[in-house]
């Protein structure tokens, strides 16, 4: 199935009032078990890794919810890519030089 | 790279959406923040990882022209992701007033809104960019 389809179809499971999260994980799965099973056919695709790790990732977000109450709002806050880049010494005007070299 | 990027969206869309429909509680709310951190975190990662090999590239005098196109690439990418960033960090403080005021809980849900449309903006993005899925 292509992912467009498997993505059609887990909005349809996401948009019904219930069974939301069950209809969450059901995709998240099938991402799994798909992208595990183009790393077996071709594990130097790295893609393919990179969509198993996200999936294994969200979905174990999606299953974990028995430490939701614990989970500290001040933690979930994020740095804003410059400011990932700054800490490396690059910035806007660095990359613009390069771009107009 | 760019694939990698696209399928965290792809990823991102269905989480955020799950995040929207679930904002009335606060529990699943956070459920989705945290998903919604995970995957900015891998995606935002992966973009700071490739612009830095390349400047490091152009300071050894040894960038290509493909690596210099895609620098500009990442460079506009790299602007939707700060307002991402920016917007879920919103949806935080949100999140953050409504633990402690029920009568808040309509802030959360119109933050989530904008996230999903903002996710949505991406995918566009990322289309117009010429990512194809794999």
């Amino acid at each position: 199935m292509k992912h467009n389809e498997i993505l059609k179809a887990a909005l349809s499971e996401i948009a019904k009032d219930e069974g939301q999260k069950t209809g969450a994980i059901k995709l998240l799965d099938a991402f799994g078990n798909a992208a595990g099973l183009m790393l077996a056919a071709n594990p130097a695709f790295a893609v393919v890794k990179g969509l198993l790790g996200l999936a294994k990732t969200v979905s174990a977000a999606l299953k974990n919810t028995s430490d939701i109450d614990k989970i500290n709002l001040d933690d979930l806050f994020v740095e804003t890519v410059d400011e990932k880049l700054k800490k490396r010494g690059i910035d806007d005007d660095k990359i613009k030089r390069i771009l107009e070299a | 790279m760019k694939k990698t990027m696209a399928t965290a969206w792809i990823f991102l869309f269905p989480a955020l959406l799950f995040m929207v429909s679930a904002c009335a509680t606060t529990n699943k709310a956070k459920q989705g923040a945290m998903i919604s951190q995970q995957i900015y975190e891998e995606v935002s990662n992966t973009v700071v990882e490739q612009i830095t090999e390349i400047v490091k590239a152009a300071d050894a005098g040894t960038i290509t022209s493909v690596q210099r196109k895609t620098l500009a690439d990442l460079s506009e990418f790299k602007k939707i992701l700060n307002k991402y960033a920016e917007a879920h960090n919103t949806y935080i403080t949100a999140l953050k007033i409504a633990e402690t005021s029920s009568t808040k809980t309509n802030d959360v849900g119109k933050q989530a809104r904008e996230l999903a449309i903002m996710s949505s903006q991406i995918i566009d993005y990322c289309d117009k960019l010429g990512i194809k899925l794999p």
